[in-house]
């Protein structure tokens, strides 16, 4: 027994640790596919302190090289995700986000919407689980991005080793995220901007008043005396890259409307722009090919929400929209449009593969899905000198895989990340037409949220006590919520980790309002934000422990 | 699938939106409606009339006329043929909020920025008649955001809603909403002003401060134009910038409001700054106050019947429309909702029976807005030089049965009704075979 838990610990102190990083590999007798140049049938390729030292058909292997047999083995370039939440502290979890809204922001500065100054390399943790999942699915590097505010900050492409995070960082600034999500794009109801049209006012604002800093803080700099001096404003600072263009600036927009009032908005501000998502972009392709935007575009195809009832009637476009969306990378790509891959923030990272073999399906060129995944991101996020391809000098971020990429059976063996050696476990064979689903444990099975809830909804004019019958079922919430004058069905029920979110129609002073819940659960309590048409106020909830319950 | 398919889509019974197609008539070739009983609105009504179409305009109206070589024709017999509606108040086809709520001056933000083409009140609207709105910023806020005038060219973009050269516009708003006093909200979410009286301070601060923003522009480009190269601007200002285009005439403004005493406290504060009021709208309590309406030149937009929904709306009666156009304002008819704009005819049609003549009631839904938001060179009436923005019911258009049959914009069709009901058939077709392919196993061997 002891023995048992010995061996338990060893291997999780090793699988902890990540991996082991000699100095020096050998990958040998390989198919290998630089993306940046044509096939070799057979090769090697060297690996020296996280670097490619040499690849090729006669490529030496060195005597201090550990040889690792690769025949029958094809190697690509590790694959990018260039839009992820990867390293970032869980409550800006983006996934949580879609499932469940944003967790309630506490500071005023997380309340803000001008956070241009935050770097995702300032908050990035290896504590994260979903680094590894990335990684056994081949994805080697992300673009690390901030999610909350207008100006949400600038991401940071990492290395997803799940070491040190000062050691994960390849480029600490590569864009600046803008979000122009309609409603609150994670920031204060009560503030300003609260509407998608505030939104962009407050952004052309901001590049305004960046340039005006400029002007006004370079005048008193170069000795005006008997100027009043500008104020500090950290915000207005850290967009100056932006407004000078040496930087971009990457925007979301999916819906052919989006696309159009971004890039309307991209040229209002004079920025050097991305868009990200850009799912229908296959139906503005001649304006993305006329203004060479550069795309990030989402892989997260959408799909039906599983838990929709099957009988329900779905408007044409969405209809559409789902039967055509695996083919919008190909449309984008017969364009002539440059563009890289990203996750969407898909629940199941191996999803970002299938996906991507999808597309290929529906009319994409492998070679140009690979670019895709490689060396086009490499490219537009400004890092082809160090990564995106097999070559020597570049970062020895690798992967080795049993055949074709594209291919269902494939599978990968090893996972090269700085030159470290990851062996992802090897995945049963998929059966044919099993959906997608979320294999990462979801936190829910150990939270229950089941039992009588006391929710105070606190208002202007006061609070308000309502009683909550909810019932948990996996990640469904189920129940009723009481009020004085009747009881009333929940809707929308759902639990992802401690993120608890329901939708119920109550009297609120006098009114019969629709108020989603959203709300963080901790034991017996759970705090969060109650969203009503008009307003969003705050509520708390306790559990009323079992056998006080009066009915 | 062809780029020019009809735009006829079942957003009336699936709630369905596309974009992206133009309407099914090639603006090059002449249309010539024939034999149907047009109301000019400028000129009477004409029985066995034709109207002929060229490029998007309206070129000839008239009893006898050829049929120029190639023309679409259109049968217009026992057809009712009126200029297309405008509504001078709506808040369809705008994406995220309506309101910016949070502050009380929110004149950097915009309508215009969030246009959303594919809103399905767009089609539903064009399907009542309406071809032109006026597509308004909430009233939250004392002074709201900047408006659209559009066009309801269904399928287009959102730059081709755009109504081009209509003068831009702002909303102000008086009363119970900018004061919040309706608003269940979070403390955090309250905000000045709570009564009347701060409604009036909010404007005339925010007049006040465009009025320095000028001064200090003005100031600066007297300095810099005598070569004073130590000359720095004042920082561009996205809130101010539209109000000073007000104070110079540029920018038009329409005023939420009900309530004769607040009527008469924006046209002191408009006197006061030197700008006129454009419209006042809803302007429930205007017969109190018709003469002083008229005597600044605002005009008026109301409701036919709607009242009580609030207590500023208590003292409304149905006669206001007639009572304000007897006194010499300008009136029109307007939605406020995707629903009444589906029915604007019947709104005017109502107005019958209060006092005005058919002439006069047709007038409050298309020649009146028209003139209100200034496009009256463009639409408004069934004239030449007038662009073809049509509707052509099956009976008299201010009946209460009347339907519109189809409905023309920029002598497009895009709305017919008889080919909606055909492609109803379609799209439930295509919805039930992308359903299938969705239940059904695919052929992907990879799925």
């Amino acid at each position: 027994m002891r023995f048992i838990v010995s061996t338990l610990l060893l291997f999780l102190a090793r699988t902890a640790s990540g991996a082991e990083a000699p100095p020096v590999f050998a990958i040998k007798d390989a198919r290998i596919v630089p993306v940046s140049g044509p096939i070799i049938q057979k090769g090697n390729i060297i690996v020296r302190r996280g670097l490619i030292e040499a690849a090729g058909e006669d490529a030496a292997i060195p005597d201090d090289a550990e040889v690792i047999d690769a025949s029958g083995l094809t190697v690509y370039p590790g694959l990018f995700d260039s839009s992820t939440d990867l390293g970032q502290p869980s409550a800006e979890s983006p996934s949580s986000r879609q499932q469940t809204g944003a967790a309630a922001p506490t500071s005023p500065a997380e309340r803000s919407p001008m956070r241009a100054y935050i770097r995702a390399a300032d908050t990035l943790t290896d504590d994260d689980f979903k680094l590894e999942e990335a990684r056994n699915a081949g994805i080697t590097t992300a673009l690390s991005v901030p999610r909350r505010g207008v100006f949400a900050g600038q991401s940071t492409l990492i290395n997803l080793t799940g070491g040190e995070p000062s050691q994960m960082v390849v480029k600490a600034s590569v864009a600046l995220h803008v979000l122009t999500d309609s409603g609150q794009p994670g920031g204060d109801p009560a503030a300003y901007p609260a509407s998608l049209m505030g939104v962009v006012a407050y952004i052309k604002q901001c590049f305004l008043d960046a340039r005006h800093h400029a002007l006004i803080s370079d005048t008193y700099g170069s000795g005006k005396k008997g100027m009043l001096r500008p104020e500090y404003d950290r915000g207005l600072e850290a967009l100056q890259p932006f407004a000078q263009g040496r930087q971009p600036v990457v925007l979301s927009a999916d819906s052919p409307q989006e696309i159009e009032r971004a890039i309307r908005l991209a040229e209002s501000i004079r920025v050097r722009y991305i868009l990200s998502g850009v799912q229908e972009g296959y139906r503005v392709s001649a304006l993305l090919k006329e203004k060479q935007v550069p795309l990030l575009v989402s892989l997260r195809f959408p799909e039906r929400d599983r838990d929709a009832d099957p009988e329900a009637d779905e408007p044409l476009r969405q209809l559409r929209l789902r039967a055509e969306a695996p083919g919008n990378p190909a449309a984008l790509h017969r364009a002539g449009i440059k563009f890289a891959f990203h996750s969407g923030r898909m629940n199941n990272p191996r999803d970002y593969l299938r996906n991507a073999a999808r597309a290929v399906r529906a009319g994409l060129p492998h070679d140009a899905a690979l670019r895709a995944l490689t060396l086009n991101a490499a490219e537009i996020l400004g890092v082809d000198e160090q990564l995106g391809s097999i070559e020597k000098g570049k970062i020895a971020n690798l992967i080795a895989a049993t055949g074709d990429l594209f291919e269902n059976r494939t599978q990968l063996r090893y996972v090269f990340v700085d030159g470290r050696r990851y062996e992802p476990k090897l995945e049963e064979p998929r059966r044919p037409g099993a959906g997608e689903r979320p294999t990462a444990p979801t936190i829910a099975q150990r939270v229950n949220a089941t039992g009588t809830w006391n929710l105070e909804v606190e208002l202007a004019q006061g609070s308000r006590t309502y009683t909550a019958l909810l019932r948990q079922d996996n990640g469904r919430i189920t129940g009723s919520v009481r009020s004085d004058i009747g009881s009333a069905e929940i809707s929308d029920g759902s639990i992802t980790g401690r993120e608890i979110r329901f939708k119920v129609t109550l009297p609120v002073e006098g009114r019969q309002l629709e108020i989603e819940f959203q709300g963080i659960l901790e034991g017996s309590s759970m705090t969060g934000t109650a969203r009503m048409p008009s307003a969003n106020v705050p509520f708390s909830g306790t559990q009323v422990p079992q056998g006080k319950v009066r009915l | 699938m062809n780029i020019r398919r009809w735009v006829l889509i079942t957003a009336l019974v699936f709630g369905t939106g596309l974009s992206g197609q133009a309407a099914e008539t090639a603006a090059d070739i002449p249309i010539l409606i024939r034999n149907a009983t047009v109301y000019t609105v400028s000129s009477g009504v004409l029985t066995g009339a034709s109207i002929l179409i060229r490029n998007g305009r309206i070129v000839e109206v008239g009893k006898s006329m050829a049929a120029p070589d190639g023309a679409t024709l259109i049968d217009g017999t026992g057809k009712h043929v009126i200029p297309g509606i405008i509504d001078c108040h709506s808040h369809i086809a705008i994406d995220g909020n309506v309101n910016e709520n949070t502050l009380s001056v929110t004149s950097m933000v915009g309508v215009d920025d969030v246009i959303n083409p594919t809103d399905p009140t767009i089609y539903l609207d064009l399907a009542g008649g309406v071809t032109t709105a006026n597509v308004l910023h909430g009233s939250a806020n004392a002074v709201g955001g900047r408006n659209a005038v559009i066009k309801l060219r269904w399928g287009n973009n959102a730059s081709g809603l755009l109504f081009e050269g209509a003068k831009p516009g702002i909303k102000l708003a008086l009363g119970e909403n900018p004061k919040r006093s309706n608003v269940v909200t979070s403390r955090e979410a309250r905000r000045y002003p709570a009564t009347r009286m701060g409604v009036e301070d909010v404007i005339r601060e925010a007049f006040t401060q465009a009025r320095r923003y000028m001064d200090d522009w003005e100031a600066y480009r007297k300095r810099s134009g005598a070569g004073d190269t130590g000359a720095l601007p004042p920082k561009e200002d996205l809130k101010l910038e539209p109000l000073a285009e007000v104070l110079r005439g540029e920018r038009l403004v329409h005023a939420h409001c009900y309530r004769a005493d607040e009527i008469l406290m924006l046209l002191r504060i408009a006197n006061d700054f030197g700008f006129k009021v454009t419209t006042f709208q809803h302007v429930l309590e205007g017969y109190k106050v018709a003469r002083e309406i008229a005597a600044h030149g605002a005009g008026a937009s109301t409701f036919s019947d709607w009242w009580a929904y609030k207590v500023e709306a208590y003292d409304a009666i149905p006669q206001n429309a007639v009572i304000m156009t007897r006194k010499g304002v300008l009136v029109s008819l307007n939605s406020d909702s995707a629903e009444v704009a589906r029915h604007l005819n019947q709104e005017a049609g109502k107005m019958m029976k209060y006092g005005l003549s058919e002439a006069e009631a047709l007038k409050l839904v298309t020649l009146n807005p028209a003139r209100q938001l200034q496009i009256d060179n463009r639409v408004g009436t069934i004239e030449p030089g007038k662009d073809a923005d049509l509707v052509m019911y099956d009976r008299p258009p201010l009946s209460i049965y009347a339907v519109p049959e189809k409905v023309f914009i920029d002598g497009q069709i895009y709305f017919d009704r008889d080919r909606d009901m055909a492609r109803r058939q379609e799209v439930a077709k295509e919805k039930e075979s992308l359903k299938r392919a969705r239940r059904e196993p695919t052929t992907d061997p990879m799925r």
